[in-house]
């Protein structure tokens, strides 16, 4: 049971139908409350009218105080349901708010961790489900009240005109048709207010980022030093003038269409009234009926004014809303990403053949013909300028992009028949920009074996890394030990400095049983002295595993047994470090030139 | 350091309202009024309804009694003009209140930034005041909210009730005192709202940020790779799920709760109201007020009960949620500033004197006792391991952080006197967290030296230098190019914005330039380039290089080896390498991958 997010097209209905999905119950007797009030409402008219009626009567002696009674009573009543049904709706509303924005953001943290990489690493795809995620909670609540009130307000319109017609078919018609002008008009201008308001947001967005760079942390140096306020404070200005006369402007025009539908909804209002006057005169309707209609037609066309007018505003908005979420249901998702490894099955061999490949969306291939092979229990290491394709690599091979051309097998058979599971059980990895899990030290560590998380046997190799990553002192002398936890998270939770947080990673990634491990630039935020002592420990401690290395830094590609030379999305030298050195290629360019700063 | 020691000023709703009442008043009185008494003629407008109502209705009467018909319908066109007219004035109201919360924003911005240029740079490395410069910007919203909000209150009670008091008492004083009785319980009930909230809120937060966190930790880039790898979905996801359910059920309890002490209290505001028409009711029988009167009353009733209802019910909520933001604002526009008493003549000499330094709130100091004389025209590179307190020696070189102890003069003037920013002073750097501005490739480059007239030849020229090309083909618009996707252009790649940075520092006319890690991110080849053109073009110049390579800390004229704060040695590569101690160990650390 729950809300369930779907591959499939959302629209207007879904106003109605998430939160039925999110709590069916309440979601039924909110309807309920607010159609109830509705007819109410109209009843109202009714009861109101004949109680005037009496109540004239009972002035001139017409009508006796118990006859009065029983519509004292219901009026009473109604007004009573009208008060109390408000917050019965409204305690129900917020049962549907609270768990609603606990169900749709679960469902939208499921989605997400199911979409295929690349959407991911794409922008416009990140920024898309990041804005329906935190929109999902802001929206809810507003989605049910507005849909609601917009219910009530049809049910009110509806009744309204039904007493008219019981009164005269002709007057009840004439309105019925002067009025689809009006609410057609008020469809329109909905839109419009829309768009008009997020025309606006991009001046906005504009501006407070300008606003940004004058007053936050990240910037205050460069502030300081360069004192750029005054000319930013300039183009803010700029920026915020335009601002301000587009949102004033979209106002004018919204007050504007309100005006020409209050003064066309107010001349149908004064007719229809100056009809009733005539009907009294005529005396086919009593004073009652009059005042009753009348006050009926204004609350009407107010109803019709602000009501209908803003809901459809809305409307617009959640129509809007509703085409981003159907878009976000609809991404492409990789099938088993949530699993856990699969137990390897071994490591033989990986081979690239003529592959070729350029991200999503762009025009550039990173890889071009790209072809190497890797032999288990062998060292390797990928150098290479920026963006010749080294990270790509290592995405291709973990199976976070499977569009390439040509072939990559691995042990002989084509990578893209692997389940996610098994090449999570084959590959593990420290990447640059690893991750900082705020959870324990231990926690930190043990989640790279995930399987065995929880043994005694698992702690004690846990133990065992620390000490070969020259960490264990620090990480036991920490408040809670093992268990103190990292980050900003909790109270009492301690932040590591990089170079720790990097060797916690490391460690991580030795607690794997994977026998290929890919170390993407490990050390770059380490100083000198600690990054040479964690390639030397390394040397040591990876042995028996295959190991895929990038570093810009080519002292350290020594510890390879085989070098690849990245460049242009190809090979282009490979061998030992002895071998390229020999070769007076690229690679040799490069290692002397950082020699030289040596020498 | 007296500031370290100075107790946060706590600022509270009068303050706020105070603020941007005078700012209001004192820099747009025009549009301030203008909004204000449109506002009030709006409400009053809105409830003269009633008289226009119920002559329609007396009128209606009358003709049943033999009044005249013309009458009826001229009330009734009246009705209609009246509602028209009363939407003019909300239409004015609406607007001239726009104008003038932009207006407001506009003036109150500029404040901001103005303060925001003078605030003591040492102030964003204290805890206790980053709360308020993070949301100071959203602050300024809050802080016009508040005052508006406050203000259009005051003004509803004042115009509307007002006039509905006037009017009801002018029938019945009985009727004016239950309306003042029917506000009790939505004042009670407001109060007790606002607490039960602000608990939950603040029982719930701590669940809801874990539980956000670890949604996160599935969700965003910089884990998404690695959690996919690790298979570790299912672990965060439980973690996840967990706390968000805990968030929501504090959240329900409080939400249940605090509507049900609501529906007793609307109950009680139910009975005034029946208690209303039911004295309605007797002063009709008995003759005191007419039908038409009665009518028209009922309908206002429901009006007044729905205007109580939203004020209550969402507009104070609105009012009180806003203040903690709008503190916010008030905190940072109080923040301790720095003033410029003296201008840096050159900028190119630089002396620490027994300068001591800690980061506020910090007992350990991150420098200690440095003494040390950067001479004109000199080379200096700064090395040591992680922690050393290398980029915060840069910070007090620069003049952005004063010393806690000792002082660090720049020709002579101790830096606790200038402005660091001062155009005159020729003082650039290129820091190790530089800034990847949203704005186009030339203007990213002149931020550093905008007080001067745009000099589109040196920007070029520093772009050259930093190894940039304006004409290639990922600046499709040449200096003009938008570099940020969101606002319609291109992005760059971590080693160009750092170039870009470099040719930002090159730009601002100096004497002294400090280059903070500059290369980190830019790819060997390229790195030696760099330090070449730099090398070449520095070399009347003053010159601080902090780096962690040791190869190229060899260009300087002087190396100076920090250690947990200290100096730990100085001189040529030459003279540190014959000494033996850290710096050669480090050297030698690093050259014997190249050997």
């Amino acid at each position: 049971m729950g809300f369930e997010l779907k591959p499939q097209k959302y629209d207007l209905r879904h106003l109605l139908g998430m939160p039925l999905a999110c709590e069916p119950l309440c979601t039924v007797g909110v309807v309920a409350q607010k159609l109830l009030t509705g007819v109410v409402n109209v009843l109202w008219v009714l009861v109101e009218a004949e109680f005037i009626d009496r109540g004239i009567r009972l002035v001139t002696g017409g009508e006796t105080l118990a006859g009065m009674r029983p519509l004292l009573a219901a009026m009473l009543l109604i007004v009573a349901w009208k008060r109390m049904g408000y917050s019965f709706g409204r305690i129900l509303t917020r049962r549907i708010e609270v768990s609603a924005v606990y169900q749709m953001s679960v469902e939208a943290v499921k989605k997400r961790s199911r979409l295929k990489f690349k959407l991911i690493e794409d922008g416009k795809a990140w920024e898309l489900s990041n804005r329906i995620s935190a929109d999902m909670k802001n929206n809810v609540w507003f989605m049910i009240q507005h849909t609601c009130n917009f219910l009530n307000g049809l049910v009110r319109i509806t009744g309204v005109f039904l007493i008219i017609f019981a009164q005269s078919m002709g007057l009840g018609l004439s309105c019925l048709l002067l009025s689809l002008p009006v609410l057609i008009f008020s469809v329109i201008s909905g839109k419009r207010t829309y768009k008009a308001y997020r025309e606006a947001s991009v001046f906005a967005r504009r501006r407070d980022y300008l606003q940004s760079t004058m007053t936050d942390r990240e910037s205050v140096h460069e502030r300081a030093l360069f004192s750029y306020v005054k000319y930013v404070n300039e183009k803010w200005k700029e920026q915020t003038a335009k601002y301000r006369k587009i949102t004033v402007k979209a106002v004018a025009q919204k007050e504007m269409r309100n005006g020409i539908s209050t003064v066309l909804t107010n001349t149908i209002a004064t007719v229809m009234v100056c009809f009733l006057i005539a009907e009294l005169g005529r005396g086919s309707i009593t004073v009652g009926v009059f005042i009753a209609l009348s006050k009926a037609i204004y609350d009407m066309i107010d109803l019709m004014n602000h009501n209908i007018g803003h809901s459809l505003v809305t409307m617009s908005r959640y129509a809007a809303y509703m085409k981003d979420l159907t878009v976000f249901a609809n991404m492409e998702e990789q099938e088993g990403v949530c699993s856990l490894p699969e137990e390897a099955p071994g490591f033989e061999s990986l081979e690239f053949r003529h592959v070729t490949f350029r991200y999503p969306g762009t025009e550039k291939d990173i890889l071009k013909d790209f072809s190497l092979k890797l032999e288990a229990g062998r060292h390797y290491a990928f150098v290479g300028a920026n963006g010749a394709g080294k990270t790509t690599v290592t995405k291709l091979l973990t199976g976070l992009y499977d569009d390439y051309q040509g072939e990559i097998l691995l042990n002989g058979r084509e990578l893209r028949e692997y389940t996610q599971a098994q090449l999570k059980g084959i590959f593990t990895g420290v990447y640059q920009d690893f991750a900082r899990y705020y959870d324990t030290v231990a926690n930190n560590v043990l989640l790279g074996d995930i399987s065995a998380m929880e043994g005694e046997d698992a702690r004690k190799r846990m133990d065992e890394h620390l000490r070969e990553l020259n960490i264990r002192e620090e990480m036991r002398s920490l408040p809670q030990g093992y268990d103190t936890p990292l980050g900003k998270l909790k109270d009492g939770s301690v932040d590591l400095s990089g170079g720790q947080w990097q060797r916690v990673a490391m460690a991580r990634c030795l607690m794997s049983p994977a026998p290929v491990q890919i170390l993407d630039e490990p050390t770059a935020a380490l100083d000198p002295i600690s990054e040479s002592r964690l390639y030397g420990e390394f040397e040591q401690i990876s042995r028996g595993r295959t190991t895929v290395f990038i570093s810009h830094r080519l002292g350290s590609t020594g510890l390879a047994d085989q070098i690849f030379v990245l460049r242009d999305g190809g090979v282009t030298e490979s061998g030992s470090h002895e071998e390229l050195m020999a070769l007076q290629g690229q690679y040799a360019q490069m290692y002397e030139s950082q020699k030289s700063w040596y020498q | 350091m007296n500031r370290s020691r100075e107790e946060k000023k706590k600022y509270g709703y009068f303050d706020i309202m105070g603020s941007m009442l005078k700012i209001s008043v004192k820099n747009m009185p025009g549009t301030f009024w203008l909004a204000i008494l449109m506002m009030g003629v709006s409400e009053v407008a809105a409830s003269a309804g009633v008289l226009v109502k119920q002559n329609l209705f007396d009128c209606a009467q009358d003709m049943m009694n033999g009044g005249s018909a013309g009458r009826v319908y001229g009330a009734a066109i009246l009705l209609g003009g009246y509602f028209i007219v009363a939407m003019l004035f909300n239409a004015a109201s609406n607007l001239t209140y726009e104008q003038c919360i932009l207006r407001l924003d506009q003036e109150v911005g500029n404040l901001l930034h103005r303060k925001a240029s003078k605030i003591d740079p040492i102030c964003y490395e204290d805890n206790r005041f980053l709360d308020d410069i993070k949301r100071a910007n959203t602050g300024i919203k809050s802080a016009i909210m508040v005052m508006w909000i406050s203000v259009s209150m005051a003004g509803a009670f004042l115009c509307y009730y007002g006039f509905m008091g006037v009017y009801l008492a002018q029938i019945e004083t009985g009727l004016l005192i239950m309306l003042c009785v029917s506000f009790v319980p939505y004042i009670i009930g407001g109060a007790v709202r606002y607490r039960m909230h602000k608990k939950a809120a603040y029982e719930a937060a701590p669940y809801q940020r874990k539980g956000e966190y670890y949604g996160r930790c599935i969700t965003d880039k910089e884990y998404a790779r690695e959690t996919r790898l690790l298979g570790a979905y299912g672990y965060f996801f439980r973690k996840f799920r967990e706390n968000m359910a805990m968030a929501r059920d504090i959240d329900w309890k409080a939400t249940r709760k605090s509507e049900l002490v609501e529906i007793f209290l609307r109950f009680i505001a139910m009975t005034g109201y029946i208690g209303m028409i039911v004295l309605l009711f007797l002063y009709l029988i008995r003759g005191r007020v007419s039908i038409a009167a009665f009518a028209a009353i009922l309908s206002s009733l429901d009006s007044i009960s729905d205007k109580l209802d939203t004020m209550f019910r969402s507009t104070l909520p609105r009012l009180t949620d806003n203040i903690g933001s709008a503190e916010n604002y008030m905190a940072f526009m109080g923040l301790p500033e720095r003033q410029a008493i003296k201008e840096i003549p050159e900028g190119k000499r630089v002396r620490f004197q027994k300068v001591s330094f800690a980061y506020p709130g910090s007992e350990e100091p991150a420098l200690h006792q440095i003494d040390l004389d950067i001479r004109e025209g000199e080379t200096v590179a700064i090395v040591g391991e992680n922690g050393a307190g290398k980029s915060t020696f840069a910070k007090l070189l620069l003049g952005l952080y004063c010393p806690t102890e000792g002082k660090v003069e720049i020709d002579g003037v101790d830096t606790r006197e200038i402005d660091p920013g001062d155009s005159a002073g020729k003082l650039s750097a290129v820091f190790q967290n530089f800034q990847k501005y949203k704005m186009t490739l030339g203007e990213n480059v002149l931020m550093s030296d905008s007080g001067h007239p745009v000099d589109g030849q040196r920007i070029v020229h520093s772009l050259h230098r930093a190894g940039l090309d304006e004409k290639s083909e990922e600046f499709a618009q040449g200096p003009d190019t938008m570099l940020s996707r969101e606002f319609g252009g291109t992005d760059l790649s971590g080693g160009q914005w750092q170039r870009l940075a470099i040719a930002r520092g090159l730009y601002r006319q100096h004497n002294l330039i400090v280059l903070d890690e500059p290369t980190a991110a830019i790819d060997p080849l390229k790195e030696t380039e760099i330090y070449q053109k730099f090398a070449e073009s520095a070399k009347n110049k003053t010159a601080v290089i902090i780096t962690h390579r040791l190869g190229s800390a060899k260009i300087a004229d002087r190396i100076v080896v920090l250690d947990k704060g200290r100096i730990a040695e100085q001189g040529t590569h030459e003279e540190l390498m014959g000494r033996k101690g850290i710096y050669s160990e480090m050297y030698h650390e690093q050259a014997k991958w190249y050997m």
